[in-house]
């Protein structure tokens, strides 16, 4: 069974979208669903492309690259997965594939208000734990760090990512 | 292929809405009763025993004949967690016509009144009967589990609705956690502090103070919420709403009949919602995530009821945190973009202010019901039946004097505006008027 944080990530067989989606993170490479028809990715999984609504979906890899475009400290934890965990850095990650589209439909023209790709994360260290909050801020820029689940689920995480950051940096107060 | 924005999404960007809020029912249906039980972070009681109670009070408060009206009833649970409706209009001896419980949570109260309005509009029932009962505290609290009651300790799995594979999974599971990152955009972009923030926490506690209902009466400094510990850095202990236990109901009939009732009637001109962003199971893709869902739902809600900003006495903006409040108010156009943290630290939204925000002390202070005791207090506002401390409070008699123990009436307010919300993306609101 997949684990992460010692509980257990459970799909059903019937969930193909999210089957399939841990599965194609297996490889290490962050890869995404994209619509066929559109040309468009989104995320997370659906049934159908969000934008033109047609079936034809297939995955993507892209670079693994972002931008932190949120964060917030996870002082006082809920799931108790994340009790030896606190402090844990829970953040929104834009890549930089899609940053959103803009008003007029061109796509040359990101970041913009629609269809960005905006994942949400916790940014680790190397060594698989949790980076201090410390060293997390808003502009910061990150790159994955894929987690292997076991039984071939792979889940998307980040690492600071070893280059100037993105206009200013914005950390939360109280550090 | 080209990806040509819709009809939509060009009106929404030019700050139209998409529905026309043509407001055919305006002022056409009134609140006419309102009923709670106390307060309380231990009820010892069922949310059954707490709802029958609060319903029972609604009624008798409305004066309409228990055996001889044509009956209504939607009650909303979040997860579950109040009793429904069939049993509680049993257990206070009432024949229904119409019935539909809902599920919910935030921004259910003026979600359900415009069900409300076109049920009694299309002649289903003449009075319809809304209420919330829950044990928020000794029972299933937020973040909590369901079916157990208990805080979440699930396998991570995909959750109907919900994208706990895409969030859940990175310790996202309190509404504390799914709002903080729209909230900490905003003090990014915008420069909102966290001190603008706790004066949200301080207007409303003294507020509170003046409500012999409210559970936590005592007045707050800055310094107060600033010195409580973090939940979830930035935002401290006090810049999140109580917990409790308790039940709230509300009566709703058409005007005219309202006008021979028991209280001054207070019409509903305008509601809008819910309204959501753009794929509200997981925003953050769509739109700017510090602009919340009032953004569509304003619009809808003033057109609806034919009024603007400067019409609005007083605001019941959904205090689930200090920061919902205040992007709610920008959302809703009550200042101009960005400007939210200065709207809740100038002074407007204190009694005495411009346009005072929570006057009960809302969730952050007075008790929590998803927004249905800011509703009920505006319908006391509005009727001029205020329960504060002024001596002569029962004959209508206030001082105005906002002090601690003291008043808590505004001055011959005419509409008054609740903000509804479940979460970033998704809103409701609630334009009410005693001018009829």
């Amino acid at each position: 069974m997949p684990k992460w944080l010692d509980a257990e990530v459970v799909i059903p067989d019937n969930d193909h979208e999210n089957r399939r989606f841990f599965e194609e993170q297996a490889g290490g490479q962050l890869r995404l669903p994209h619509c066929q028809s559109c040309d468009m990715m989104h995320y997370p999984v659906r049934p159908m492309c969000p934008d033109c609504r047609s079936a034809d979906i297939d995955y993507k890899t892209v670079s693994g690259k972002g931008t932190i475009h949120s964060y917030f400290v996870l002082t006082e934890p809920i799931h108790p997965a994340f009790y030896p965990h606190r402090d844990a850095p829970v953040a929104l990650i834009e890549l930089d594939e899609q940053r959103g589209v803009s008003k007029g439909g061109d796509r040359t023209v990101q970041p913009a208000e629609f269809r960005a790709l905006r994942l949400v994360g916790n940014i680790l260290r190397e060594d698989g734990s949790f980076e201090d909050p410390a060293q997390v801020g808003i502009g910061k820029r990150v790159q994955l760090k894929m987690m292997d689940l076991g039984d071939g689920f792979g889940l998307p995480q980040w690492t600071l990512a070893d280059e100037p950051p993105e206009g200013r940096v914005w950390q939360v107060p109280g550090g | 292929m080209d990806v040509i924005p819709t009809h939509r999404e060009q009106e929404a960007l030019e700050g139209a809405s998409v529905a026309k809020g043509v407001g055919l029912l305006r002022n056409k249906y009134a609140v006419v009763g309102i009923g709670e039980t106390e307060f309380s972070r231990n009820s010892g009681r069922t949310t059954r025993a707490m709802g029958a109670e609060a319903v029972r009070k609604a009624i008798d408060d409305s004066g309409l004949d228990y055996d001889s009206t044509s009956w209504g009833v939607t009650c909303y649970a979040a997860g579950g967690d109040a009793a429904g409706s069939e049993t509680i209009c049993s257990d206070v001896g009432i024949r229904l016509d119409w019935q539909a419980d809902t599920g919910g949570g935030g921004s259910s109260t003026e979600t359900l009144i415009p069900i409300a309005l076109g049920v009694l509009e299309s002649g289903g029932c003449d009075a319809m009967i809304i209420y919330r009962s829950m044990n928020g505290r000794t029972g299933l609290r937020m973040g909590g589990n369901a079916a157990t009651g208990m805080r979440q300790i699930a396998p991570w799995m995909p959750v109907q609705g919900q994208s706990n594979l895409a969030a859940g999974i990175y310790g996202i599971a309190s509404p504390l956690n799914t709002f903080a990152l729209t909230a900490v955009r905003h003090m990014y972009e915008f420069g909102t502090t966290s001190e603008q923030l706790a004066h949200v926490k301080v207007a409303h506690s003294q507020h509170a103070s003046n409500n012999p209902k409210a559970y936590y009466k005592q007045r707050l400094t800055v310094d107060d919420v600033m010195n409580s510990r973090y939940i979830a850095r930035p935002f401290h202990l006090l810049d999140c709403c109580v917990e409790t236990d308790n039940a709230v109901a509300v009566v709703i009939t058409d005007t005219e009949r309202a006008k021979s009732l028991k209280h001054r009637p207070v019409a509903i001109k305008g509601s809008a919602g819910r309204a959501h962003k753009w794929r509200p199971d997981y925003h953050f893709n769509d739109g700017p995530i510090n602009r919340v869902a009032g953004f569509y739902t304003g619009p809808i809600a003033f057109s609806n009821a034919g009024v603007g900003h400067d019409d609005i006495d007083a605001t019941g903006s959904y205090d689930a945190f200090t920061f919902t409040a205040m992007l709610q108010l920008e959302a809703y156009g009550f200042c101009p973009l960005g400007e939210g943290g200065n709207y809740v630290s100038d002074g407007t939204i204190f009694l005495g202010g411009r346009r005072p925000n929570n006057t009960s002390g809302g969730h952050l202070c007075e008790t929590y019901t998803h927004g249905m005791n800011m509703v009920i207090e505006n319908v006391r506002q509005l009727r001029g039946e205020v329960d504060d401390y002024c001596p002569g409070a029962a004959q209508g008699q206030h001082s105005y004097d906002y002090s601690e123990g003291k008043c808590r009436m505004l001055r011959d307010p005419k509409h008054t505006m609740n903000l509804g919300w479940a979460q970033p993306a998704t809103g409701s609101a609630l334009i009410m008027t005693n001018q009829i």
